[in-house]
């Protein structure tokens, strides 16, 4: 990545600053040759399957959160609801493809910058 | 010679009213005796209020006509300085009250549809009454409408915690459909929406998280404008998800929406989050028509579940738009699928961790679906959460480039499906509630994800006489926009209000 940096890398945009420049060296877009596995490319469509917590692991964290749960189908239902959100994540982690994390983590926007980016893509310009 | 139809002055608009209380051809006396009278037939019908404050509601009205009298008689116009005074409204039961108004307001906090908040505004009331503890801040936008004149009468119901799509409350009492009781008023404003549709208040104040402005709006054939994330300040309002929370208004009249507004967006200092940027002349672009605005029309995800007549519905809607002078173009949407979930993983754990207190302490008081959504996020580890927050920055910037290179506004059905019944979506339904669920948000939650602006606009009745609804979607910032459509829309596809008396603007 520092090699990356010092060969010019360039943000299109101050905020979102996530898009690298398309460099010769790379076969894919945000994807360098050099030190890539290239593992997540093969993921199946809608990102890897994300294991579901046990009944078991949802009600310790609840017990370490002092959180009562009645009983092991609450349990279950809290584990599938939130196996769908962190399979999500990780499907849109593929989706946007994962050799760009990395530079978005270290380098790119933060969480907060949510509202300034959507200041900065405003536009009324509809004719 | 045809007889013009007798308007109850509870079926005016919002804007019409207020001209009317200032020209002098109506009272605030007479307009909120037909609001209350209206109410007493929508709490029947609808079980939409949570409060009604009729006494309070009087008393402010004679004090309204008393200004308004003096006002003409010095000749000052007062549209620039309290362009609604003398209007009755009632807003979603999750706003801290300015303590000079009825209902939600009167210094109350409010209810949030939820048993649980007894206690803690009772434990706030003692803490209050000791010197412990400060009432929190009054709500941002009521204080702007009362400000402007409104008069706050009641408090509506809604999902408990604002966490619920469909109306279903077990602790107050279900709201139900303004237009047939027994189907789902959608959520989680779901006061908001029948009370609208029912006449009982011109204009409310909902939230929406997941599609709860868009969603009541729709089921009940009237308007709701989820805005851009930070448009509105949330001062003074319950938070579900900070990082996902908007404000909305629910009418029957695009001109309300965009009076409205103009009245109560922009920062306040107190939301961090709010935005800064100056909102521009909502009502002034009213009028400007859509004459070769591009509308898009989604090749993926957005109709994939939609049902025959829905599609029907929103084809005819583009039609009609069309014929207005709109440019019909189809794009294909990035990364649409995961953004619902997406969602969830940010709402469930930022829920979690604020309802956290109240679990450990009452977890019981909680309905059982909320309980079970409000714990949700222990399972979510905080490294997803902050990536889901992360994931956003560049879901946004590619969603915008690749749909709002291509067209103007998106166009999607509210509801994928014609408005489903109370019974089929109530706990114990069987198998089909998730999938019900599910597609309720199909259309909505995407845009709560990224913060984008959307209306709610009605698109006809279906077989049975509910409504369909159409969505559009546009640029941050871009609510002028949305109005501009909605208010052809509405000029073209008009629709009858579910009181049986038709809109009078």
């Amino acid at each position: 990545m520092l090699a990356r940096l010092r060969s010019g890398l360039h943000w299109n945009h101050p905020l979102t600053a996530h898009r690298v420049r398309r460099f010769p060296d790379m076969t894919e877009p945000g994807i360098s040759q050099e030190g890539s596995t290239r593992s997540t490319r093969r993921l199946p469509p809608g990102g890897p399957p994300s294991p579901s917590l046990s009944t078991a692991s949802v009600l310790e964290l609840a017990a370490l959160a002092g959180i009562p749960i009645d009983d092991e189908a609450m349990a279950l239902r809290i584990a599938v609801g939130a196996g769908a959100a962190v399979t999500a994540v990780a499907a849109a982690r593929t989706a946007l493809q994962a050799a760009d994390a990395l530079d978005d983590a270290l380098l790119g926007g933060e969480v907060a910058d949510h509202l300034a980016l959507l200041e900065s893509l405003a536009g009324d310009g509809a004719r | 010679m045809s007889i013009p139809a007798v308007v109850d002055p509870c079926d005016l608009s919002l804007i019409e009213a207020a001209t009317r209380l200032r020209e002098g051809r109506l009272t605030s006396t007479a307009l909120t005796e037909s609001v209350l009278a209206r109410a007493v037939w929508a709490q029947a019908r609808t079980n939409c209020f949570l409060r009604l404050d009729a006494d309070a509601a009087r008393r402010a009205a004679a004090l309204a006509d008393e200004r308004l009298a003096a006002a003409r008689a010095a000749g000052v116009d007062l549209a620039a300085t309290l362009p609604l005074l003398g209007v009755p409204l009632a807003h979603k039961d999750m706003f801290v009250g300015t303590g000079s108004s009825a209902g939600a307001a009167g210094g109350l906090l409010p209810s949030c549809g939820s048993r649980v908040r007894e206690v803690v505004a009772l434990l706030a009331a003692e803490r209050s009454g000791a010197g412990m503890a400060a009432h929190p801040p009054a709500a941002t936008v009521l204080a702007r409408l009362e400000a402007a004149g409104a008069q706050a009468i009641g408090a509506l119901n809604m999902a408990e915690f604002a966490f619920g799509a469909t109306g279903h409350n077990a602790a107050f009492g279900d709201c139900r459909n303004a237009w047939q009781p027994e189907f789902v008023a959608g959520g989680s404003s779901s006061g908001s929406g029948a009370a609208v549709a029912c006449g009982a208040t011109a204009l409310s104040i909902g939230s929406d998280t997941g599609g709860s402005v868009r969603i009541p709006a729709a089921a009940n054939g009237v308007l709701g404008l989820k805005p851009t994330y930070g448009l509105l300040p949330r001062t003074g309002s319950m938070k579900l998800s900070p990082s996902i929370d908007t404000l909305g208004p629910i009418a029957h009249s695009v001109a309300d929406l965009a009076a409205v507004l103009q009245i109560i967006a922009g920062a306040d200092g107190g939301d961090a989050l709010a935005s800064r940027r100056v909102p521009p002349d909502y009502v002034a672009s009213l009028g400007r028509g859509i004459e070769g605005l591009r509308i898009g029309v989604p090749r993926n995800h957005f109709f994939d579940v939609a049902t025959p007549e829905v599609r029907a519905a929103m084809e005819r809607c583009l039609a009609a738009l069309e014929g207005a002078g709109a440019r019909i173009v189809e794009v294909t949407v990035p990364d649409a699928a995961p953004l619902a979930e997406l969602s969830r993983a940010v709402v469930y754990s930022e829920a979690t961790a604020l309802h956290a207190p109240q679990l450990r302490v009452e977890a019981e008081r909680y309905t059982p679906q909320v309980r079970l959504r409000a714990s949700t996020g222990l399972a979510i580890p905080g490294t997803v959460y902050l990536e889901a927050l992360r994931l956003r920055l560049p879901l946004l910037g590619r969603f915008v480039r690749e749909v709002f290179d291509r067209c103007d506004v998106l166009h999607t059905p509210t509801l994928p499906i014609p408005v489903p019944r109370r019974d089929e979506t109530d706990v114990g339904a069987g198998s089909g509630l998730w999938e019900i669920l599910a597609k309720l948000v199909h259309c909505t939650a995407p845009f709560n994800y990224l913060g984008l602006p959307a209306i709610a606009v009605p698109a006809g009745l279906d077989a049975r006489g509910l409504p369909f609804s159409a969505q559009f979607v546009a640029r941050p910032f871009a609510e002028a926009t949305l109005l501009r459509v909605a208010a052809v829309q509405q000029r073209l596809l008009p629709m009858p209000r579910a009181s049986g008396s038709r809109h009078a603007s």
